[in-house]
């Protein structure tokens, strides 16, 4: 991990949680907090005169979508990481923020250790996941209703992790189980974010899912 | 149902049916004009007038006529010439100026029986003589067979030819085709009853149609040569065919059988016996005396039967028949006056042709109620391809009336749940926090150790929410994601150790939900008064069951704790939902384990 400085903007809208998760960041003497937004105007005025190394956004912002800020930087700026703050972890709202274009998730109610320890995580190439979010990702890529082309195109491999996962198995029964180096399961999980972005090229595709994702968080 | 015919319709079918036989059979059919037909001859060397017919006094021997007519030939006019007898019947022969011109016994005919058949023979120039010309004309019969023969005609060919193509229409052409249509639908209906046995009037109808092929053989080979008792074998077959018709005609028109019906198989067999067994005198006399009078009745019973459903039931067809029966009659009533000889002028026999019409018709019929029975079928089957979507989709209908209902009362019952689950414990835990948060000196740590419990909770009821199937380790998986943030804020390193585990078939969320709570409270008191640095949490296939053991490394102790949670509470809850709970403890430790059966009751 390299010594440098680094720079994070923050997007959240309730000011209290906004306030103790700058509080959290700024106790990390290697990190600098360019900016703390509360909606998404704010946000890309921030960004606009900034870019920072993280963007930590909330999904659901007073005056529209994380996504629509997560595609924007993703495209505007790709050495940008992306983190979403999520309240439950829930399945839908993190893998509709990786889908456009977000690397990782924090919880809301982390502790300052664990808010720092994500951002060290995602710096460090490892993406988290829970049985959940694997759960939910097997099931999109093997559910009947959903289209070919908009099936993440996973390797055998990846899927037998992403198994190995919802079925609550640590990444070391995992490895040990597939044959591999407990080190590279990160690794895999990371790929099969990156698989999961979506592109501009099925921009339409999916604006629509994620809206239909959206609603269906509601 | 068929169509009933209305009455003026019906007066019109049945009186063009008698109008047309009265005429066909009475009216007088066109003769040659005079100086072509001669009606006077010598018999035996004296004037004899015709037709003439002869009868047979010996019945083993036959008669014999031969008659002389003179006709004068003038020779270059109107064309070759030709010799036309409108009828006769037996054996005939033709002799021209003394040369033999035809012998049926040669040429072979139709006529060798009692009917009575038209003749045409061109005369040849050669063995005509200018101006007087002598024909001698010989009829002889055998058996009791009586012989006939009309007055003759002699003239020009082509004019002639004329008289005797109709007349040779109506009694060779016209009965031969008959016959003919009658020996292919016979084999028809056989056919037709041999593959579905059930229809006994096909049958009955189709063993008349052999007789009637049987009786009428001469028709269409030559019997001239045939002996005596192979003569009335064929008015034999004619008994056994009435009473054939008879049952069929009872059949065909569904009328109850009367008990008496059977008995009249007793005449046919009665005669067939008698013909074997008496002498020819003896059996001609049982035959004249009985057998033929009862045949006679029979045939009037089948006619009857049939006119008398045609009047009760009605129907195109029955009538039908029953006009062709009525047209039979007066056929019948022309063939006992000429038998009788009170019809001279024209003996020709028209039974025949009534018989023929009669099964041809009713063998239409019967095609046309096959065709109708097929019908039916198809309409029954369309009927009942009806009933049978309809009856799908009402079975649909309420099938899936059934599983709204189902799933109304599987969400009415989980929306109960969540509500006691969210009143008992997170407005519980709210108001907790709120009464904290009011009180003067509110301790603030306290009141956010309070609001992470309410915070928890609500993550394991939205967790236990998710639909895993029937798979404990998916939603264990989901628990440990719960708890690793708990556990790292406090420095505690878990231990998770999970096996492949079976499906735990009705596990649903309010199941989910207990065990969730349960683990919880285990972690919980692990994490707050066990002081140690590592937890494990083992699952394993126990039993036919799944064991999940929370095990911690501290001086924690098994008696009940301050604040109300507790042992008895994760007791109540295993119970609950019919899992087992043990919690030990010792010096090095506590260990919770929750023994889970290996399926749960259905939840409906």
């Amino acid at each position: 991990m390299s010594e440098q400085t680094v720079s994070i903007v923050l997007v959240e809208d309730d000011p209290p949680t906004r306030e103790r998760l700058s509080r959290a960041l700024a106790g990390e003497p290697r990190f600098a907090l360019l900016a703390a937004a509360g909606s998404l105007a704010e946000a890309r005025a921030a960004l606009a005169r900034h870019v920072p190394t993280v963007l930590i956004t909330d999904l659901r912002l007073p005056d529209g979508h994380g996504t629509d800020l997560i595609r924007e930087t993703r495209q505007a700026t790709p050495a940008t990481e992306i983190l979403v703050i999520s309240v439950l972890g829930d399945e839908r709202s993190v893998v509709t923020a990786i889908r456009a274009g977000a690397a990782g998730y924090l919880l809301k109610d982390g502790t300052p250790e664990e808010l720092v320890g994500a951002v060290h995580d995602l710096l460090a190439g490892h993406s988290p996941i829970s049985a959940a979010i694997a759960r939910y990702l097997i099931r999109r890529i093997q559910g009947p209703h959903e289209p070919e082309e908009e099936k993440p195109q996973l390797t055998p491999r990846e899927i037998e992790i992403l198994y190995g996962i919802a079925k609550g198995f640590t990444y070391n029964d995992i490895a040990e189980q597939l044959g591999l180096s407990p080190h590279t399961i990160p690794t895999h999980i990371k790929n099969i974010y990156r698989k999961l972005e979506v592109h501009s090229r099925s921009e339409a595709v999916f604006a629509a899912l994620s809206h239909r994702l959206i609603r269906l968080g509601e | 149902m068929t169509r009933q015919p209305s009455p003026a319709l019906l007066v019109l079918l049945y009186g063009a049916a008698l109008c047309w036989a009265i005429w066909f059979a009475f009216a007088p059919r066109p003769q040659p004009p005079a100086p072509w037909l001669i009606d006077h001859a010598v018999r035996d060397g004296r004037p004899a007038d015709l037709p003439a017919l002869c009868r047979s006094a010996d019945q083993a021997v036959g008669c014999r006529m031969t008659f002389e007519v003179n006709f004068t030939h003038a020779a270059g006019m109107e064309g070759p010439w030709a010799l036309y007898l409108p009828g006769y019947s037996s054996r005939l022969e033709v002799r021209l100026n003394g040369y033999a011109l035809f012998d049926t016994r040669l040429a072979g005919s139709p006529g060798v029986l009692t009917q009575t058949v038209p003749l045409f023979i061109p005369l040849p120039d050669e063995l005509l003589r200018q101006g007087s010309n002598a024909l001698r004309l010989t009829v002889a019969t055998w058996g009791p067979l009586s012989g006939y023969l009309s007055p003759v005609a002699v003239g020009p060919a082509d004019a002639l030819r004329a008289y005797y193509a109709p007349r040779a229409f109506q009694f060779v052409t016209l009965p031969r085709l008959m016959l003919s249509w009658q020996i292919a639908f016979a084999a028809i209906l056989l056919t037709v009853w041999w593959a579905r046995r059930r229809e006994s009037a096909y049958l009955l109808f189709g063993l008349v149609l052999v007789c009637e092929v049987v009786g009428q053989a001469p028709l269409l080979i030559d019997v001239s040569g045939w002996s005596l008792d192979q003569l009335r074998l064929l008015h034999l077959v004619f008994v056994w065919k009435l009473v054939l018709l008879a049952h069929f005609a009872f059949h065909y028109t569904e009328t109850p059988r009367p008990r008496w019906l059977p008995w009249l198989w007793l005449l046919p067999v009665a005669a067939t016996m008698a013909f074997t067994a008496l002498p020819h005198a003896a059996f001609a006399a049982f035959a004249r005396a009985l057998v033929f009078p009862a045949a006679f009745a029979v045939l009037l019973l089948g006619a009857g039967v049939f006119v008398r459903a045609a009047w009760r039931r009605g129907g195109w067809a029955l009538h039908g028949v029953a006009a062709v029966i009525a047209l039979s009659l007066v056929f019948s009533v022309h063939d006992v006056l000429v038998t009788y000889n009170q019809l001279t002028a024209d003996r020709v026999f028209l039974g025949r042709l009534a018989m023929m019409g009669l099964l041809t018709v009713v063998g239409l019929l019967l095609i046309r109620r096959f065709a109708h029975a097929l019908n039916r079928v198809d309409r029954f089957n369309e009927r009942l391809r009806g009933e049978i979507a309809g009856a799908e989709a009402a079975l649909r209908e309420s099938l899936e009336r059934q599983q709204a209902q189902r799933a109304a009362m599987w969400v009415a019952r989980e929306r109960e749940r969540l509500t006691g689950d969210l009143h008992d414990g997170l407005a519980g835990q709210l108001l907790s926090i709120a009464a904290q948060c009011e009180s003067p000196d509110a301790d603030l740590p306290a009141v956010g150790q309070s609001a992470r419990r309410a915070l928890d909770d609500l993550r394991l009821v939205i967790d236990s929410l998710d639909d895993v199937g029937d798979d404990l380790a998916t939603m264990l998986a989901t628990f440990r994601d719960r708890i690793a943030p708990l556990l790292r804020a406090h420095a505690i390193a878990l231990d998770w150790r999970m096996s492949h585990l079976p499906l735990v078939p009705g596990l649903h969320p309010s199941l989910v939900l207990e065990i969730f709570r349960i683990l919880q409270e285990a972690v919980t008191n692990a994490v707050r008064h066990a002081g140690s640095d590592r937890l494990t949490i083992a699952v394993s296939p126990h039993e036919g069951g799944v064991r999940v053991q929370v095990i911690d490394y501290g001086s924690g102790s098994v008696a009940p704790r301050e604040g109300g949670y507790g042992l008895a509470s994760m007791q109540r809850r295993a119970n609950a939902i019919g899992a087992r709970l043990a919690i030990t403890a010792d010096g090095s430790g506590t260990r919770v384990t929750l023994g889970l059966p290996g399926q749960f009751p259905p939840n409906d």
